[in-house]
C-alpha cells in the first residue's frame, strides 16, 4: 500500500474519528448525569440524516410529525403539574414545535441546504428531551442494568419508526461545501475540513458552556454529587432533560456531517453509535481526552479494515478492540474497589 | 435485527381431533404419600412428579400451532436460565449468549447431516466447542467488570455472527436445511410434539440443577459475584474463578438449547443467532425477573408469545408499510419495564406481603463451642511495622507499628478519619501498604490477597456492612464455613451435597446462636436493624474459624443488653485462644473488654497501652474524645 | 409564643423495612442552636435526612415555618440547607464553582449576582479564598468542611442543618468552626446541628437533645445537660467502674 492511499485512509479514519468522538461526548454527558447509556442515540444520527435529506428533496420528514405527536403529549402533561411547569411546557411544547412546523412547511419546498440542515436540527434536537421525560425519568432510580435494556427497546422503537418515515432505502445529507483542496497529492474534501470543524467548534462550545454557564456548571454538579446538587436545589428532572438534549443535538449535527460523506438508511445509526459507545468506554466512561483517542483509534482502524478485508470490517474492529478493553477494565480496577 | 421465531412456513392446523388421546398414566403412588411422611418431603415429590406428568401429557394434547410455540418457549427458556444465572445472579450482563446457541447448532448440524453422527454426537460436540470457546472468552471476561464486559459480549457476538453468515462450509445465509431428527437408537423424535416433550423435560433437568446449585454451598458464593465480592474474597471464595464457572455454564446451557434448536427445526441459518436474539433473551430475563429463575420461562413465555402475536396481527392491521411487529413489542418491552423494572416476578411478590420479621431476644449464655486450632498462649498473630499508606495525597496510614497476640483483645481507637478502617483493609489484603511490613500468623503477609489471608485464618467485618440482603441471616452466616466445604460444581447441581450442606449449615447455626441470632436465623437479612446486622457478619467471621478477628465497628447501634452479649461472646473467643482487633467508637464496651489500646490520628498511632493509662493521657484525650476549651 | 421554625412531633423514620427512628420530638425556635447528640448508629444522619425529606417519614410530623415540610426541592426552596456528613463536595469543580452552586436555590427569586455573598464567605472562610480556583477534591478534610459550610451559607438559609460539622477534624479546626458557628448564631441564624463531639456541641448551642437508639434519651438547655453526668459518663467514657456489668 502506498503513502498516499494511507494517507487517505488516514484522513477518512479521523473523520469518522471525529464523529465517533462527537456521539461519545453525548453518551458521556447523558451517562454521568442519569446513569443511562442512550443507544438510541446512534438513531437519532441516522433520523438527522434522512430528515435533511428528505427536506432537502422538497418532502416533510415523517420526524416531524414524530415531533408533534409527542410535543402534544408533553404539552398534556406538563398542564398538570402547576403553573410553572404549565408556562414552561406551552413555550417548548407548544410554541416551539408550531414554529418548526410553520417553517418547515413554508422552506422546504424551497430546497434551500442551509434551511434544511437548520430545520433538520430543530427537529431531532428535541427528540432528547422527549425521551428523557417518557422513556427514562418514570424510572430513573432503577438500575444500570435495566436503564440499559429499556435503551435497546427504544433503539427498536426507533428503527421502526425511521423504517416508516424513511424506507429502507439510504439518503446523503447535502454536503456543506462542495469544495476540496490538494495538500500536497492528498486531496482534502472541503466536506472533511468541515466535520473536524464543526467538532473543534462543539467541543469548544461545550467547554465554555460546562465552564462559564451557571447551567452547564449544575449540569456537572448533577453529574458529580447527585446529593449534593439536590441540596442546592437543582433539579433532577432538568438537568436529564438538558443532558438528552445535548446528546441528541450532538447526534443530529453529527448526522448532517457524516450524511454528505456516506449515504446512512434507517438502521444505519446503531453501528455508529455502538463505535461511539467503544469509544466512551475507552474513556472509562469518565474521561473525555481518552475517548478522543479511543474514538481516533476506532476510526483509523475501521478504515484501514475496510481496505484491505471490508467484509470482515466489523469483525476485525471488533475482535481487535476487545485486548484494549480487557487492558483498559484491568487498569481501572474492580467496581467494589471505588467504593 | 431477528429473533427466534417459527419460520413462516408454519402450518396452522384447525382442528387437532382431542378423542382418542388416552388418559396419561397416573404417577407412581406410594412414594411421598405415605402417612406419617412429613410435608416437606411431600412437597419435593410432587414437584417433579407434576413435572413428569405434564411434559407427558401436554403435548399429546396441543393443537400442532401451540407445540411449536411451547418448543421455541422452552428452548429461549434454557438461554434465558442461564442468563438468569449469569446476569441475574452473578451481575455479568451479556449481550453474547446467541452466539453459543448459534456454535451448537451449527456443530450439531455439521456432525449429524454431513458426517452422519448420531444426534447425541452432536450435543457432545456442541456441548465440548461452546465449552471451550465459553473458557477461553471468560479467561478475558471474568476480570471485566460491568460495562467493559456488555462491550466485550457484544463484539463477540458481532463475530460470531458474522463468521456463522461468511464461512463458506455453513452455506451463510440460505441456511442448511434438512437436518436429522433427533433419536436415540431406534426411538426418534421427528414428531414435534415427541420434540417438544424431550425440549421441556430437558428445561425441567436444567432448571432443577440450577436451583440445587443456588441452593448449595455454591450458590451462595455466586450471590456474592453481584456487588459483595471483596466480602466474597474475605471468607476464601476465589471470586474470578466462580465467575468464570457461571460464565461457562450459561453458555452450556445456551448450547443445550442450540442443539434442541437445531433439530426441531431441522434448519439453521445465522439469522437467529444475531446481537438481536441476544438482546431479545436479556429484554426476557429482565421482563420475568433477573433474580429468580422462574423469572426465564415466564420472561420466555411473555417475549416469545408477544412477538408471535405482533408478527400475526400487526401485518393485519396495518399492511406492510414497515416492520410495525418489532416496533410494537418493543414499546411493549418498554411500558412493561417501567411498570416493573425489577421484573414481573418481583412485582407479583410484592402482593404476598412479607410479615414483620419475628425477631426473639436469645436469652441465656452461648452454647459451648469445641477450641478452635490450639493456640500457643502469647502467639504473635500479626505484627505490623511502619505501615504506610497514601490515598491521593492523603496519608491515611503513616508509620503504624503495633501487635496482636493469641488470646489477645486489642482495640484500635481513634476519630473519625484517622485511619483505621484503611489500616483494617492493609491487613486482611485489600489494599498493599506503600511502605512497611506485615507479618501474619508468623508470615510475611505484604502482597496477599484477602482469600489467601482468610484461608490462613484471619476473618473480617466491615464497617459498611456487607450483606445478602434477600438472603436469610442463617444463609449469610454459612457465607462464612465457604473453606469449610468441598461440594464442586456437579456435586452441586446434582445434589450430592446434602450431607456437607447440612453439616455446614449446622455449623452456621451453631455460630449464629453464639452471636445471640438464635430467633432469626430465617428472616432476612437486609430486614434486621443495622447493628444486628453487624452482628450477623460477626457470626459469619466465626464461621471462618479464624485465629485472629477482625471487627470493624462491632457494637455500633447495639442496645445496650446486645453489648453485653457481645462483651461476653469476645471473651469467650479470647479465652480459646482468639487474637480480636477491633474497632470501636463506644468507649465504654472498649474499656471494659480491651487488653491494650491503641489509639490513632490522622494517619498516626498516638498512643499505645492498657485502657486505663490511655484513657488518662491527655493527649488522647484531647485528640480523640474532642474538646473546644 | 412563636412557632419554632422546625418542630417534630412523633417522627419514624427509617430505610426500607428498618425503622430507625422511634417517635421523636424536638423544636428549633427561630435564632437558636440546638444539637442533637449521641453514639454512632443512634439514628442523627437518620433524623437529618427525615427532616430535609431525603428519606420517607413514615408516621409523625415535621413542621417546618408553620406547615408541612414538604419534599427536598421544597425545603430547599424555603431556606432549609443541610451540609451532610459526608459533605457532598462537587470534588471535580473549582472552590468558586461550588460556591457560586450554593447560590443556585436563590436564582429562584431573580437573583443573579453572587458576588457579595461570595465576598461574605471569603471573609468567614480565608481560607477558602487563597484556594478559590483550586479544585475541591485536592483540599484538605478542614477545608472541604469550610467549603461545605461555605457553599450552604451562599444559600442564604433560614434554617441551616449540619450533619457532624467536626468529623475528622483536628481539634484546632473544631475550635475554628465552631466558632463561625457561634459568630453565624449570634447573627441571627438557626442552626440544628447534630454531633458526636458533645463537649463542643453544647458549649455553643443553646439547647440539646441526646438521641440514643432512635428516642430522645434526654434533654435541656446546653449548659444543663453539659453538666449531667449520665451525659458525661454515657458519652464521654469516663466511667470507672465496671458495676452492673
Amino acid at each position: 500500500m502506498d503513502w498516499f492511499v494511507f494517507l487517505a485512509l488516514l484522513q477518512d479514519g479521523i473523520t469518522t474519528g471525529a464523529i465517533y468522538l462527537l456521539l461519545a461526548i453525548g453518551l458521556l454527558i447523558v451517562f454521568s448525569v442519569t446513569r443511562v447509556i442512550f443507544v438510541p442515540q446512534g438513531d437519532l444520527l441516522a433520523f438527522g440524516t434522512l430528515t435533511v435529506a428528505a427536506l432537502q428533496s422538497g418532502r416533510l420528514p415523517g420526524t416531524l410529525w414524530l415531533l408533534d405527536g409527542v410535543s402534544v403529549l408533553a404539552l398534556l402533561a406538563s398542564l398538570f403539574q402547576g403553573r410553572r411547569a404549565a408556562m414552561r411546557g406551552l413555550l417548548a411544547w407548544g410554541l416551539y414545535p408550531a414554529a418548526v412546523t410553520a417553517a418547515a412547511l413554508l422552506l422546504a419546498p424551497r430546497e434551500l441546504p442551509a434551511v434544511s440542515i437548520l430545520l433538520a436540527l430543530a427537529i431531532v434536537t428535541p427528540m432528547g428531551p422527549l425521551i428523557w421525560r417518557f422513556a427514562f425519568r418514570p424510572v430513573a432510580g432503577a438500575s444500570v442494568l435495566a436503564l440499559l435494556i429499556l435503551s435497546m427497546a427504544l433503539h427498536f422503537v426507533l428503527i421502526g419508526l425511521g423504517l416508516v418515515f424513511f424506507g429502507p432505502e439510504e439518503a446523503s445529507a447535502p454536503p456543506i461545501t462542495d469544495a476540496s483542496f490538494d495538500l500536497g497529492s492528498l486531496n482534502v474534501s472541503g466536506q472533511t475540513l468541515a466535520v473536524l470543524a464543526s467538532c473543534g467548534v462543539l467541543v469548544l462550545g461545550l467547554r465554555w458552556f460546562f465552564g462559564a454557564t451557571i447551567h452547564g456548571k449544575a449540569l456537572r454538579a448533577a453529574a458529580s454529587d447527585r446529593l449534593g446538587a439536590r441540596l442546592v436545589g437543582i433539579d433532577a428532572g432538568a438537568t436529564g432533560a438538558l443532558a438528552f438534549g445535548l446528546a441528541s443535538f450532538i447526534a443530529a449535527l453529527a448526522g448532517v456531517l457524516i450524511g454528505a460523506i456516506t449515504p446512512l438508511s434507517y438502521d444505519a445509526g446503531f453501528d455508529i453509535g455502538l463505535k461511539g459507545f467503544v469509544a466512551a468506554i475507552m474513556g472509562g466512561l469518565v474521561s473525555y481526552p481518552m475517548a478522543a483517542a479511543g474514538a481516533v483509534l476506532v476510526g483509523v482502524l475501521e478504515s484501514l479494515s475496510s481496505f484491505w478485508a471490508s467484509a470482515y470490517r466489523e469483525v476485525i474492529v471488533f475482535t481487535l478492540l476487545i485486548p484494549v478493553l480487557v487492558w483498559l477494565s484491568l487498569r481501572s480496577g474492580s467496581p467494589e474497589d471505588r467504593a | 435485527m431477528s429473533r427466534i421465531a417459527p419460520p413462516s412456513g408454519l402450518v396452522r392446523p384447525s382442528a387437532i381431533a382431542a378423542a382418542g388421546v388416552e388418559a396419561p398414566p397416573l404417577p407412581a403412588s406410594g412414594a411421598g404419600l405415605r402417612p406419617g411422611h412429613g410435608a416437606r418431603s411431600l412437597r419435593r415429590c410432587i414437584a417433579p412428579l407434576a413435572a413428569a406428568a405434564l411434559i407427558a401429557l401436554v403435548p399429546a394434547i396441543l393443537p400442532a400451532f401451540y407445540v411449536t410455540l411451547l418448543g421455541y418457549v422452552g428452548m429461549a427458556t434454557l438461554v434465558a436460565l442461564g442468563l438468569v444465572l449469569l446476569t441475574g445472579i452473578s451481575g455479568q450482563t451479556s449481550f453474547g449468549q446467541a452466539s453459543f446457541v448459534g456454535l451448537a447448532a451449527y456443530a450439531t448440524t455439521v456432525l449429524t447431516k454431513f458426517v452422519d453422527a448420531p444426534p447425541l454426537a452432536g450435543l457432545a460436540a456442541g456441548l465440548v466447542l461452546t465449552g471451550a470457546v465459553a473458557w477461553l472468552l471468560g479467561l478475558v471476561t471474568a476480570r471485566l467488570s460491568g460495562h467493559f464486559l456488555a462491550l466485550v459480549s457484544v463484539a463477540w457476538g458481532i463475530s460470531f455472527f458474522a463468521l456463522f453468515g461468511t464461512i463458506p462450509q455453513l452455506h451463510g445465509f440460505s441456511g442448511i436445511g434438512n437436518i436429522p431428527p433427533l433419536r436415540l437408537g431406534p426411538l426418534s423424535a421427528a414428531s414435534p410434539r415427541v420434540n417438544l416433550a424431550v425440549i421441556w423435560a430437558a428445561v425441567a433437568i436444567v432448571m432443577a440443577m440450577s436451583a440445587s446449585l443456588l441452593d448449595s454451598r455454591l450458590g451462595r458464593a455466586i450471590r456474592t459475584l453481584n456487588g459483595a465480592r471483596l466480602m466474597g474474597a474475605s471468607v476464601g471464595i476465589d471470586t474470578v474463578r466462580l465467575s468464570r464457572t457461571v460464565f461457562v455454564i450459561a453458555a452450556l446451557y445456551a448450547a443445550i438449547a442450540g442443539f434442541l434448536f437445531a433439530h426441531f427445526q431441522r434448519f439453521v441459518s445465522p439469522t437467529p443467532f444475531s446481537l438481536g436474539a441476544s438482546i431479545d433473551y436479556l429484554f426476557m430475563v429482565i421482563i420475568g425477573g433477573a433474580g429468580s429463575l422462574w423469572g426465564a420461562p415466564v420472561g420466555a413465555a411473555l417475549v416469545v408469545v408477544l412477538r408471535d402475536q405482533f408478527n400475526d396481527w400487526i401485518p393485519r392491521i396495518t399492511g406492510q408499510a414497515g416492520d410495525f411487529e418489532s416496533l410494537v413489542f418493543a414499546l411493549a418491552v418498554i411500558v412493561l419495564l417501567q411498570r416493573a423494572p425489577d421484573g414481573l416476578l418481583a412485582l407479583l411478590a410484592r402482593f404476598r406481603r412479607r410479615s414483620a420479621p419475628h425477631i426473639e431476644p436469645d436469652a441465656g449464655a452461648p452454647p459451648e463451642t469445641p477450641p478452635a486450632a490450639a493456640a500457643t498462649p502469647g502467639e504473635e498473630l500479626l505484627s505490623l511495622d511502619a505501615i504506610s499508606r497514601n490515598f491521593g495525597g492523603l496519608a491515611a496510614n503513616r508509620d503504624v507499628s503495633f501487635s496482636v497476640h493469641a488470646a489477645e483483645i486489642v482495640a484500635l481507637i481513634g476519630p473519625n478519619g484517622a485511619g483505621k478502617t484503611t489500616l483494617f483493609n492493609v491487613i486482611s489484603g485489600v489494599l498493599p501498604p506503600d511502605s512497611g511490613s506485615i507479618r501474619l500468623f508468623g508470615a510475611a503477609a505484604k502482597r496477599l490477597s484477602p482469600r489467601r489471608v482468610a484461608a490462613m485464618g484471619l476473618a473480617r467485618t466491615f464497617q459498611h456492612v456487607k450483606l445478602l440482603p434477600g438472603r436469610s441471616v442463617l444463609e449469610n452466616v454459612a457465607l462464612g464455613a465457604h473453606l469449610s466445604g468441598r461440594a464442586g460444581l456437579l456435586r452441586c447441581m446434582l445434589r450430592l451435597d446434602r450431607a456437607e450442606e447440612a453439616r455446614l449449615l449446622s455449623a452456621a447455626r451453631t455460630q449464629a446462636e453464639r452471636a445471640g441470632l438464635g430467633g432469626m436465623l430465617h428472616v432476612p437479612a437486609g430486614d434486621l436493624p443495622l447493628g444486628q446486622q453487624r452482628v450477623v457478619e460477626i457470626a459469619r467471621a466465626l464461621c471462618v474459624r479464624p485465629r485472629l478477628l477482625l471487627l470493624d465497628e462491632p457494637a455500633a447501634g447495639l442496645r445496650l443488653p446486645e453489648k453485653q452479649r457481645l462483651a461476653a461472646l469476645l471473651r469467650h473467643l479470647r479465652a480459646e485462644g482468639i487474637g480480636v482487633l477491633l474497632v470501636e467508637h463506644d468507649m465504654d464496651f472498649v474499656m471494659q473488654l480491651a487488653d491494650r489500646v491503641v489509639v490513632m490520628d490522622f494517619g498516626q498511632k498516638i498512643a499505645e497501652g492498657p485502657p486505663d493509662r490511655v484513657q488518662s493521657d491527655p493527649a488522647v484525650m484531647e485528640a480523640y474524645l474532642g474538646g473546644v476549651a | 409564643m412563636t412557632v419554632p421554625l422546625l418542630q417534630l412531633a412523633g417522627l419514624r423514620a427509617g430505610y426500607g423495612h428498618v425503622e430507625v427512628l422511634h417517635d421523636v420530638a424536638l423544636a428549633v425556635p427561630e435564632g437558636r442552636m440546638v444539637a442533637i447528640v449521641g453514639p454512632n448508629g443512634a439514628g442523627k444522619t437518620t433524623l437529618m435526612s427525615a427532616v430535609m425529606g431525603l428519606l420517607p417519614r413514615i408516621a409523625g410530623t415535621v413542621q417546618y415555618r408553620g406547615t408541612p415540610a414538604g419534599t427536598t426541592e421544597a425545603m430547599v426552596a424555603g431556606g432549609a440547607i443541610l451540609v451532610p456528613e459526608h459533605r457532598a463536595l462537587f470534588a471535580d469543580m473549582s472552590v468558586e464553582d461550588n460556591l457560586l452552586l450554593g447560590f443556585y436555590p436563590r436564582r429562584r427569586t431573580g437573583e443573579r449576582d453572587a458576588r457579595p455573598s461570595m465576598q461574605e464567605v471569603f471573609a468567614i472562610f480565608p481560607r477558602l479564598a487563597e484556594r478559590r480556583r483550586q479544585l475541591a477534591a485536592t483540599l484538605s478534610g478542614g477545608e472541604r468542611q469550610m467549603l461545605a459550610l461555605g457553599r450552604a451559607l451562599m444559600g442564604r438559609p433560614r434554617l441551616l442543618l449540619l450533619d457532624e460539622p467536626s468529623l475528622g477534624l483536628a481539634p484546632m479546626l473544631v475550635r475554628e468552626i465552631f466558632r463561625v458557628l457561634a459568630e453565624l448564631r449570634s447573627r441571627g441564624l438557626s442552626i440544628l446541628l447534630v454531633e458526636q463531639n458533645v463537649r463542643a456541641a453544647l458549649q455553643v448551642s443553646d439547647y440539646g437533645y441526646v438521641l440514643e437508639m432512635g428516642e430522645v434519651a434526654a434533654e435541656g438547655p446546653s449548659a444543663e445537660l453539659a453538666q449531667n453526668p449520665r451525659v458525661l459518663e454515657t458519652y464521654l467514657g469516663q466511667r470507672r467502674s465496671h458495676a452492673g456489668q
